[in-house]
């Protein structure tokens, strides 16, 4: 069997254990879905149970995104610009992997193979921003009372969205329109976020000669 | 029909749902689960498109009421306390549910809708609750609009993880996991934005 014809096999199956659910799903509808025939499904792999959890563990490395985009983007000077990043790439990153996303909310209580990492939390993105916060703080920048729960707040209102959009509304891409949607809100959930949340210690200056160096000199006062 | 035998029946649909999925599940399955005839079952509800329908109504949207009030004077942190933690067990009991809403293919676009518009609506109970803690001078003066966004997803979020971690554990968790997180999050927001008030905190 050809690569192409495998991956073509594999995400079929992806895309209609997503929408439909596994025992919804047929080894004759992934056959149909991806032009083959179900002997050709079974090749893959010999039960649909096994198929399964192939197409999990494929997808699976969705987690281990990387966020090399966002660094560019987050200068820790300004929180708000930065979180405005951070969470506009938390959106796209869900949405980049739609499928594997459903299933593992649809699936987790289910199947194994789901119980175990991201999807709740994307634990690099969770990684990222427990950093990003403690690297504020240790600069002097902010005071965040309760750090793992300030970001659980975050990330469990990315999340929320997530359900939200794909569930109920029933989004499967994240078009311009919906960036621009959640644009709008979260630029008013963060302001909320930074001045209720959080403390800014030192407001954000326009002066670009002040980025803070390394953490030596942690000056008083606001 | 009596309440009773339609109570059994939506039980023992959800039951029957929620454990194999949509196909897998048939009204004679459903008849053994709850005790109740086949016929009858048919009779009322005709197709089982229409008693999944009917079993996601019941079960999920109609679940999801939440009006708290802000005028009892005990301590702060209790109130508060309860109220998330009463929050909390009506979101994890519509966790599971989640599985069967999340087949986009199955559903019908008004019976989402619905689901979205009682989340929203239990937003909002939060929200009236803490504005009313508010305007009692119990609550820092703020418009707490986007703070009751953020905790929402807070409490989502701690609702998907209690249901899940319940699962696939042994005994007991959930009540205990309920109310450390409501303990948690009430904390939160006493530190962040209680006033102290004569009642003490």
């Amino acid at each position: 069997m050809s690569l192409d014809t495998r991956s073509r096999i594999l995400n079929e199956a992806l895309i209609l254990f997503s929408e439909r659910g596994f025992h919804e799903s047929s080894v004759a509808d992934i056959a149909t879905a991806a032009d083959v025939s179900e002997a050709a499904v079974f090749r893959v792999m010999g039960s649909k149970r096994e198929l399964f959890r192939e197409v999990v563990s494929a997808a699976s490395t969705w987690e281990q995104v990387d966020l090399g985009d966002l660094m560019l983007r987050v200068f820790m000077v300004d929180i708000r610009t930065d979180l405005k990043a951070f969470i506009h790439e938390c959106f796209k990153i869900y949405f980049d992997n739609i499928h594997i996303v459903r299933m593992s909310i649809a699936g987790r209580m289910q199947f194994e193979e789901l119980r175990d990492g991201g999807v709740f939390q994307i634990p690099p993105l969770r990684a990222y921003l427990e950093y990003y916060l403690g690297e504020m703080e240790a600069r002097g920048l902010v005071e965040v009372p309760n750090r793992p729960l300030c970001v659980d707040v975050l990330m469990g209102s990315v999340f929320s969205d997530v359900l939200h959009t794909t569930v109920t509304a029933k989004h499967e891409m994240f078009s311009e329109s919906l960036s621009a949607q959640l644009g709008e809100l979260w630029g008013v959930r963060i302001d909320a976020f930074v001045d209720e949340f959080i403390r800014v210690v030192k407001p954000a200056s326009s002066d670009p000669s002040t980025t803070p160096g390394p953490r030596s000199l942690k000056v008083g006062g606001n | 029909m009596a309440r009773d035998t339609e109570t059994k029946i939506l039980d023992a649909a959800y039951q029957s749902f929620l454990a194999q999925g949509f196909k897998p599940t048939t009204t004679k399955q459903v008849a053994q689960r709850s005790g109740v005839n086949e016929s009858t079952i048919f009779r009322r509800y005709g197709s089982k498109d229409n008693l999944f329908r009917r079993v996601l109504e019941y079960h999920v949207s109609e679940r999801l009421a939440f009006s708290p009030t802000s005028d009892d004077n005990g301590p702060l942190l209790d109130g508060i306390a309860e109220v998330v933690e009463d929050l909390l067990i009506l979101l994890t009991g519509q966790v599971p549910a989640f599985r069967l809403l999340i087949k986009g293919s199955l559903m019908e676009e008004d019976l989402l809708r619905d689901v979205d518009r009682r989340l929203r609506g239990l937003q909002h109970g939060m929200w009236q609750y803490l504005t009313g803690l508010r305007d009692r001078g119990r609550l820092r003066s703020t418009d707490y609009g986007p703070i009751v966004e953020l905790l929402f997803g807070l409490v989502q979020l701690r609702a998907f993880e209690i249901s899940v971690a319940d699962a696939w554990e042994e005994g007991p968790v959930l009540e205990a996991a309920v109310r450390d997180a409501a303990r948690e999050i009430a904390v939160f927001i006493v530190d962040r934005w209680g006033l102290a008030t004569e009642g003490g905190r």
